[in-house]
């Protein structure tokens, strides 16, 4: 079976539609349900940090993404279980449909959609790869019900897009495509606040300053930001690699921040070395804005948290939750202001 | 220690104590064999991840030691007995799927040495009615 009849969902999805038992470390509540599409020979792509990757799959098995398994079900299910759990817990606000890099993705991701909102009601975004969908697809996304259409973009420079996701894995993937990509979104979907989101993960070899100047083009086109911190999958061809130092990490998060809020531009900002050391903004500010915590809150679209996707419940019992699903609290504020 | 059961059917074998932290207590001669219940197991997810206790250290009673993670949790185990711990399951640090699997069996813990044995353990009974009012 493959996509559109059935579905992976991510295993926090799994746990809050009962299919999976377990629980949340500090009792987080996941607020979309997260669904990747499934075929019988996988992604055609190569990412290098990724665990759907070609040269590690080749296959239907979803071993690992985002750090957990990824269970498949007929959709039929998955939506009946999403009605009935937002029905009993107001946290599940949304649906998040994730295409795989297939030439048949944007048809059967549309049939998803469709399904998925009338089955559910409830709001529906999708994580596209501008490789196979094209403007007309993104038109025929909106037409189905989707709120938001989100590009994975992940990387900020070319170079390191191209190393990662293109040539340097002989990859389908193109840089020049993927920025046509968020501009098509854009005129597709209009530059409403919460309509196109653009996925970016730090620590994938960029520089602050670089990651900060693509977060602001991606403003400048009329998309937001949704942050991610790299975190070495297993199976992955980047196994091996670091998580971004957590310092690092919460600068971004505040620039990000800082930017989304239309407090400041990027290049307001002042970089040495290429590390962020002014964010163009009065201290007390920056105070406020950090002791609000806001800027450190999952980000994406209304109600995504991805509890615990970038970090151990380990980690995150440590305190080096990277992306709180949840407000942080007082002591995780003042941890957080400690992690500066 | 997972406050909540979801799970709709008590496991608790009848050869074996337990506590109200969900652990169970077997005794074997001279030591108590240490383990998790299938009902925190389940509540808690698949484990991923465990830390046991190293020969020689020292366990109290209603005491935290080690610590257990699953996909989206982690706690710590709290000890049903007081005592120095003669033996670590290695094998379930190394897979700790077997925790899942077999949690009363294959799954145990730790062998305990204790000078006495431990007070207020529940029996099978007692530990299921328990149970059952934390799945409510």
């Amino acid at each position: 079976m493959a996509s559109p009849q059935t579905v992976r969902i991510s295993l926090a999805a799994a746990m809050t539609l009962g299919f999976k038992k377990g629980k949340f470390y500090r009792d987080a509540k996941l607020g979309c349900i997260n669904i990747l599409m499934e075929y019988d020979k996988g992604c055609i792509a190569n990412c290098r940090y990724c665990g759907q990757a070609r040269d590690i799959t080749d296959q239907p098995i979803c071993k690992s993404l985002i750090r957990v398994s990824w269970p498949s079900y007929p959709l039929e299910k998955v939506i009946a279980a999403t009605k009935e759990a937002a029905k009993r817990d107001r946290s599940v606000q949304r649906v998040c449909v994730s295409a795989l890099t297939r030439k048949e993705a944007p048809k059967d991701l549309v049939e998803i959609v469709r399904k998925v909102q009338k089955g559910t009601g409830l709001k529906v975004s999708t994580l596209i790869t501008p490789t196979v969908f094209r403007k007309k697809d993104l038109e025929a996304i909106k037409k189905a019900g989707a709120q938001n259409i989100t590009v994975a973009v992940d990387c900020c420079t070319q170079d390191i897009f191209e190393k990662l996701r293109g040539k340097g894995t002989k990859g389908p993937h193109k840089w020049d495509r993927y920025l046509q990509g968020i501009k098509d979104a854009v005129e597709v979907m209009g530059k409403d606040r919460y309509s196109v989101g653009v996925h970016l993960i730090i620590g994938l070899g960029e520089t602050e300053e670089e990651a900060v100047n693509f977060i602001q083009k991606c403003y400048d086109i009329g998309a937001r930001v949704h942050l991610f911190s790299f975190y070495p999958e297993k199976g992955s061809l980047m196994k091996n690699g670091r998580q971004p130092p957590l310092d690092s990490y919460r600068r971004m998060q505040l620039a990000r921040h800082l930017i989304d809020a239309g407090l400041v531009t990027g290049d307001k900002m002042r970089f040495q070395a290429g590390k962020l050391v002014d964010f163009g903004l009065p201290e007390k500010t920056i105070e406020a804005q950090m002791k609000n915590g806001t800027a450190f809150i999952t980000s994406g679209c209304p109600g995504c948290n991805r509890p615990f996707a970038n970090e151990t419940p380990s980690q995150a019992r440590e305190g080096l939750l990277r992306n709180y699903p949840f407000p942080p609290n007082e002591e995780d504020i003042e941890r957080i202001e400690g992690q500066f | 220690m997972p406050a909540k059961s979801k799970v709709a059917r008590i496991e608790a074998p009848k050869d074996l104590l337990y506590d109200k932290n969900h652990m169970w207590v077997k005794k074997n001669g001279a030591l108590f064999i240490v383990g998790w219940t299938k009902t925190a197991v389940e509540n808690a997810g698949d484990v991923s991840y465990l830390v046991l206790p190293k020969k020689g250290e020292r366990l109290e009673a209603g005491k935290d030691f080690g610590s257990v993670e699953t996909g989206k949790w982690v706690g710590r185990f709290a000890s049903p007995v007081s005592g120095e711990v003669v033996e670590s399951n290695d094998k379930v640090v190394k897979d700790p799927s077997i925790v899942n699997e077999d949690p009363f069996g294959k799954g145990w813990l730790l062998k305990v040495r204790a000078k006495a044995a431990p007070k207020g353990l529940l029996d099978a009974s007692a530990y299921t009615k328990f149970a059952k009012t934390c799945d409510k």
